[in-house]
């Protein structure tokens, strides 16, 4: 029944949903940048928009060939085991609500050729990171869903995709807690206890043709 | 008879020709074309023929009979047409007329009457005899398509020859017709229905009486509407589906007399369900309505206009997205809408009136459409397409129409405005199409007064007010502005030169204040099209407005007159793009930003400014090659080189490794396109400059940089001392190489290799080197010399690779000799060879391919000769370095060869080794993955581990190891890749962890792949 109420939800725009800035800073993987360079290449891009023209090529060039030749009569040891401690000052990214964002909202929804994004049943608001910066510790994850209309469903399936989603993509020291949210659906309880009982999801996931289903929810995903 | 031809000979040549009647027709043509001149040069005459001939066509023998005839009937056809007089024609018509009761002989018989007919002594009286027996006697049902072709021919035969007679002759007129009639009816070969129509087409169309069977001429024809024909796959004659088509179409189109009939069953016919049976008939109605008048017009249009009317307003194809994806081949939502335009023509053509009442009747049902914006698209394309007929049309529609859309535009909001955008814009392009014969060279006034025109004060506040009235957010509003205003500048006259100026002034703002990329682009391309119409106009506002903003920046001063801060970069960026490849906005771009960049070059703050400037104008070169040719090269060394000259030794630029480098690369520009002819004289200039004067082979120079890049422009045959400044660079390389930069040197070694590329002789630079040296400096100086020998494929070049491969085993010099394989094969731009220019450099195509081959084997042999490890690690770097910069395309077929050294490479601790070895697994993954399948259980746990964060898994290895476990999803045979699925899946888990996001994506991925691996698709 809820196909002929549910036939025309409101339908966001792909490129309306809310998505990480322009990754900068991403073609810059040179050892040798220093801040300053790394702010001209920057730059550059601004520009050119590509790492492919000519002139990037150049400056690049240029960067390398000093650095090769500045270090040219050190003799590097490529074979010694590791003796430096392996901590590198590379910048971390954090896992942050974005991302986990960009691991869900292109899965497809079950009954429409749309994705939960378009259809605004994950929002980047409703999802919540608390990151423990012991790694060694337990980080969690909360994600907040919201059923295009009260009695849907499939609001189970759709919770266990997106569980299913998450499980394959975070490292396993989150928890993952999925929860429809407050006054979205008319069994709400029943359908929380339903996505965030280990046991019964593991039995679903057991289920040959319940997983086929949810691997082509998945199928969308960028 | 002569002596030559003895009826003997006759016998033996028709008996032949008897003989291979049916089995081999090039002999039975020879044979007739040798007897047919015997008739024609009078060795021979035609009753010697036929009495020859009597016994087998007399024959009881029906196939004999046959053979005869063909026989005769082919000799007829090869006779010149006025050999035979006309006592000949009456006696050999009246024989084959005798013919026609001998049913097997049938085709035989009208093969020779078709050629009968076609000789100069067939007179028209004796027309009505053949064409009876073959009214009368002839059943065409009973024959076969072969034969019924002969019918054909004759009738087209006789029509073309005398045609003039049938129009005097009313009897033979009719005669003709009903003749034609009953031979065509039940026709169903292609071959014939072709002449058929074609006949059809010609009878309909030249000859009297038409009235009278115009039902039976239309039935013969209509019987096979919509045809189809679908040609079998040795077709002998040729013919296409669409040559039916067509020929049918110009059959049913030939003459108003159809008009009655022909508008009828085509209006039936419209209801077909099939796309290319609705394509075809109103194809057919289009070419009717053109052809049979203003007045059939004026009779039929309401009920074709009802069937075109439901037709567009419930055709699918109005969404245009469906229309690209679905059958490209027929449109006929636009179809349709031609069809409208064509009555609105016919009709004006014919009587004001009619098209008034036509107008009238359609914009009275499709007015209620616009008040309740209900298939407002549809509704607009209608109207326009019975605008765009002529001017006339087009000013009688703009009237209602405009009237309409302009009646309450003060209160409207956002949706309304664009829908009102929408709507108009189908009448810019029916505009287009009214005036763009008044082509541009008349301008202005040769576009007569239009509707249009009286509303175009509304029109461009309406489209202004939405670009720049509205919130950035409304991106389809803007967008929809802009491509709309760009086509007001198409549109032929219709808007003056200030108005121009406004629109380039309002795509200018917009494209530097907008970050929306669609409004950019349709920014850009308004852009692009303004400088197609009015390039000046693009030239003094937009390009100059930026560069002024260029003036005043800097990188302290924030002043701008707009309202909003523009960046520079995005300043530099429109530049880029909106120049492409247009000659005067490349021109004018590359001197203003000259001058900005002298302006800014004096004072040292400004270097990031200045990078940034000259980095574009380095772009500006490099996208627009072609642009620069002789003359635009010239005319720019003269406005620009000295001052870039003078430019280059400020400090912003001087002492600035990035910005003079770019410089330099564009001095190579200027003067790799300048004139061949002055190369000369350039080159004597640019060698006083820097040598005598600079002294850039004295003491070290920063500008020997661009000395270095300036030779690598010129000529080679031009004269030049280049063994002096080899040695000279040499020696003041080796003696004071502790005071020069990293930059410095490279600029000497850049100079070391292009003189030894362009001008030096391999000896002169052998006599320069010492190859038992094995000083570092004296290293570099050879690995850059014997890179400008390599690429020309220099014999020499091979004899220093050798060494520095034999360098490799030396515990001392091994690692940097390493690192110097790559100066070999490293791409330098300035070296690279440019399109259509022969003359700059010597490098040959392959010569990577080459050096490559030469030393990968050495490599190979000298890693497993030594068992010492850290000379091993000097080979695989050596390798490494190799294959990075050579494409994957030529180390491809050594990879049998390298995969052991590679699979060892990935464990070197230097983590740009272990990156150029994967990137050239992952390219042998992607195109020859059966090299790697056999290695899987040595390279998977490899992988695994170079995916773990560790000191020399820098990011890049971890990123492209997960890279390659993700692409063997792809391209490794699943029964391989099955037993890791579950060790790979598990392992991956400590790279989601990355501190990455790029990696966590690509881990992502790279599970996801594993978990379906084998999966049952599902559905």
């Amino acid at each position: 029944m809820s196909e002929f109420i549910n036939e025309n939800p409101d339908v966001l725009d792909e490129y309306l949903l809310p998505s990480r800035k322009e990754e900068e800073g991403e073609a810059f993987q040179d050892g040798a940048l220093n801040t300053a360079n790394l702010l001209r290449r920057k730059r550059l891009l601004k520009i050119h928009q590509t790492t492919a023209c000519k002139v990037y090529r150049n400056v690049e060039l240029i960067d390398r060939l000093k650095a090769q030749e500045a270090a040219l009569d050190q003799v590097p040891d490529l074979t010694a085991s590791e003796t430096e401690d392996s901590e590198e000052d590379e910048p971390e990214d954090p896992i942050d609500a974005q991302e986990i964002y960009d691991m869900i909202a292109h899965i497809s929804d079950p009954e429409h050729p749309l994705t939960l994004g378009q259809l605004a049943v994950v929002n980047l608001p409703d999802i919540q990171v608390n990151e423990n910066n012991d790694k060694s510790k337990i980080s969690e994850v909360l994600v907040k869903i919201t059923p295009t209309i009260t009695h849907c469903s499939l609001a189970t399936l759709i919770g266990l995709g997106i569980r299913v989603r998450l499980e394959r993509s975070l490292p396993p020291r989150y928890r993952i807690t999925i929860l429809l949210k407050e006054g979205s659906h008319q069994s709400e309880n029943q359908v929380n206890k339903q996505l965030n009982d280990k046991e019964r999801v593991a039995a679903a996931c057991e289920n040959d043709q319940l997983l086929g289903v949810v691997s082509k929810m998945l199928s969308t995903c960028k | 008879m002569s002596p030559s031809y003895s009826s003997q000979n006759l016998r033996a040549d028709v008996v032949s020709i008897i003989a291979n009647v049916g089995s081999d027709e090039t002999k039975t043509l020879e044979l007739s074309r040798k007897i047919a001149s015997k008739v024609s040069e009078g060795q021979l005459k035609l009753v010697e023929l036929v009495i020859c001939l009597r016994e087998y066509i007399t024959s009881p023998e029906q196939t004999e009979r046959q053979h005869a005839l063909h026989c005769l009937s082919t000799i007829l056809g090869e006779l010149p047409k006025h050999t035979l007089l006309k006592n000949d024609v009456s006696v050999i018509l009246d024989f084959y007329l005798g013919k026609f009761d001998d049913v097997y002989c049938m085709k035989e018989t009208l093969y020779g009457l078709s050629n009968i007919v076609d000789m100069k002594c067939f007179y028209s009286n004796q027309v009505s005899s053949i064409l009876k027996p073959l009214k009368d006697d002839y059943q065409s049902t009973q024959y076969l398509a072969g034969t019924r072709y002969y019918a054909f021919l004759v009738l087209q035969r006789l029509l073309e020859k005398f045609h003039e007679s049938m129009l005097t002759n009313l009897p033979l007129n009719n005669l003709f017709i009903e003749t034609f009639l009953s031979i065509a009816g039940g026709e169903k070969d292609p071959r014939n229905l072709l002449i058929s129509f074609h006949l059809n087409s010609a009878i309909s169309s030249t000859l009297e009486n038409i009235p009278q069977y115009k039902e039976d001429l239309f039935d013969t024809l209509f019987c096979y509407f919509p045809i189809t024909f679908k040609p079998p796959k040795n077709d002998p004659y040729k013919i296409t589906n669409v040559d039916l088509k067509a020929a049918l179409r110009g059959a049913i189109s030939a003459s108003p007399c159809f008009e009655e009939d022909a508008f009828g069953n085509l209006i039936d016919k419209m209801t077909a369900s099939s796309p290319s049976v609705k394509n075809d008939t109103l194809l057919t109605m289009k070419a009717c309505i053109e052809r049979f008048g203003g007045e059939a017009c004026l009779k039929n249009w309401v009920p074709i206009w009802n069937a075109l009317k439901f037709e567009i307003m419930n055709n699918v194809d109005a969404d245009e997205s469906v229309a690209e994806s679905n059958e490209p081949e027929f449109n006929n939502y636009e179809e349709s809408l031609r069809i409208l335009t064509s009555i609105s023509a016919q009709l004006l053509d014919f009587k004001e009136g009619a098209f008034d009442k036509f107008r009238s009747q359609i914009f009275d049902e499709l007015e209620p459409n616009f008040k309740y914006e209900k298939d407002l698209k549809q509704s607009s394309a209608i109207l326009a397409a019975v605008a765009r007929a002529n001017i006339k049309s087009f000013n009688k529609v703009l009237e209602d129409v405009l009237k309409l859309f302009f009646e309450s535009i003060n209160d409207l909001d956002v949706n309304k405005l664009k829908l009102l955008i929408l709507n108009l814009s189908f009448f810019f392009d029916a505009y287009i199409e009214v005036f763009c014969s008044y082509t541009n060279d008349a301008q202005t006034s040769a576009i007569p007064d239009n509707t249009l025109a009286q509303y175009k004060d509304q029109i461009l506040m309406i489209l202004s007010k939405s670009l720049k009235g509205s919130s950035k957010n409304e991106v389809s509003l803007r967008t929809l502005s802009v491509v709309q205003l760009t086509k007001l500048v198409k549109m032929p006259g219709f808007l003056s030169g200030e108005e121009v100026s406004l629109i380039v002034q309002y795509l200018t703002e917009t494209i530097l204040t907008d970050d929306n990329k669609n409004v950019y682009f349709a920014c850009l391309e308004g852009l692009k099209v303004t400088s197609d119409v009015s390039e000046n106009s693009v030239v003094e506002i937009s390009l100059n407005q930026m560069l002024k903003y260029l003036e005043k920046k800097g990188t302290h001063t924030e002043i701008l007159g707009a309202e909003e801060e523009v960046p520079v970069e995005r300043i530099l960026k429109v530049i880029l793009d909106f120049t492409t490849s247009r000659h005067k906005l490349v021109v004018e771009s590359i001197i203003g930003i000259t001058n900005t960049i002298c302006h800014f070059s004096k004072n040292k703050e400004e270097k990031e400014y200045c990078f940034m400037l000259v980095s574009c104008l380095y772009s500006l070169f490099d996208n627009n090659q072609e642009v620069l040719t002789n003359d635009a090269a010239s005319h720019l060394k003269q406005s620009v080189e000295t001052e870039l000259l003078e430019s280059s030794k400020n400090v912003a630029i001087y002492s600035d490794d990035h910005n003079l480098h770019l410089i330099s690369a564009v001095f190579y520009f200027l003067n790799v396109n300048a004139p061949i002819i002055n190369h000369q004289i350039e080159l004597d200039r640019f060698l006083s400059l820097f040598i005598d004067e600079m002294k850039v082979l004295k003491a070290p120079t920063r500008s020997v940089i661009i000395f270095a890049k300036l030779l690598s422009a010129f000529d080679k045959a031009c004269e030049i001392p280049a063994e002096s400044l080899l040695k000279e660079s040499i020696s003041l390389l080796k003696t004071q190489h502790d005071k020069c930069s990293e930059f410095e040197k490279l600029a000497y070694f850049e100079l070391l290799a292009v003189l030894s590329n362009k001008w030096c002789t391999e000896d002169a630079v052998n006599a320069s080197l010492d190859i038992s040296d094995t000083e570092l400096i004296e290293l570099e100086i050879e690995a850059w010399c014997t890179k400008g020998l390599a690429m020309k494929n220099s014999k020499l070049a091979e004899t220093y690779t050798d060494k520095f491969v034999k360098l490799l085993r030396d515990l001392e010099s091994g690692p940097a000799s390493a690192k110097l394989f790559e100066v070999f094969v490293m791409d330098i731009p300035t070296l690279d060879r440019v399109k259509g220019i022969s003359w700059n450099n010597n490098v040959r195509l392959l010569y990577k391919q080459k050096l490559f081959g030469d030393v990968a084997p050495k490599l190979v042999s000298g890693y497993s000769a030594t068992g010492d490890m850290s000379l091993k690690a000097n080979y695989l770097l050596a390798l490494s370095l190799l294959l990075k910069n050579t494409p994957n395309k030529i180390t491809i077929n050594y990879i049998p060869n390298l995969l052991s050294l590679l699979l060892q490479a990935v464990q070197l601790n230097n983590s740009d080794v272990r990156v150029s070895a994967l990137i050239t697994i992952k390219g042998t993954v992607n195109q020859a993955a059966q090299l790697i399948t056999e290695h899987m259980h040595s390279l998977v746990p490899l992988l695994m581990r170079l995916t773990c964060p560790d000191k020399y898994n820098a990011y890049l290895v971890r990123l492209t190891a997960l890279e390659i476990l993700r692409d063997f999803t792809n391209n490794v045979p699943l029964n391989y890749l099955l037993p890791y699925k579950d060790d790979i899946i598990k392992g991956l888990s400590v790279a989601l962890d990355d501190k990455k996001r790029k990696v966590r994506k690509t881990c992502i991925d790279t599970r996801q792949a594993y978990f379906e691996l084998g999966q049952v698709p599902f559905e």
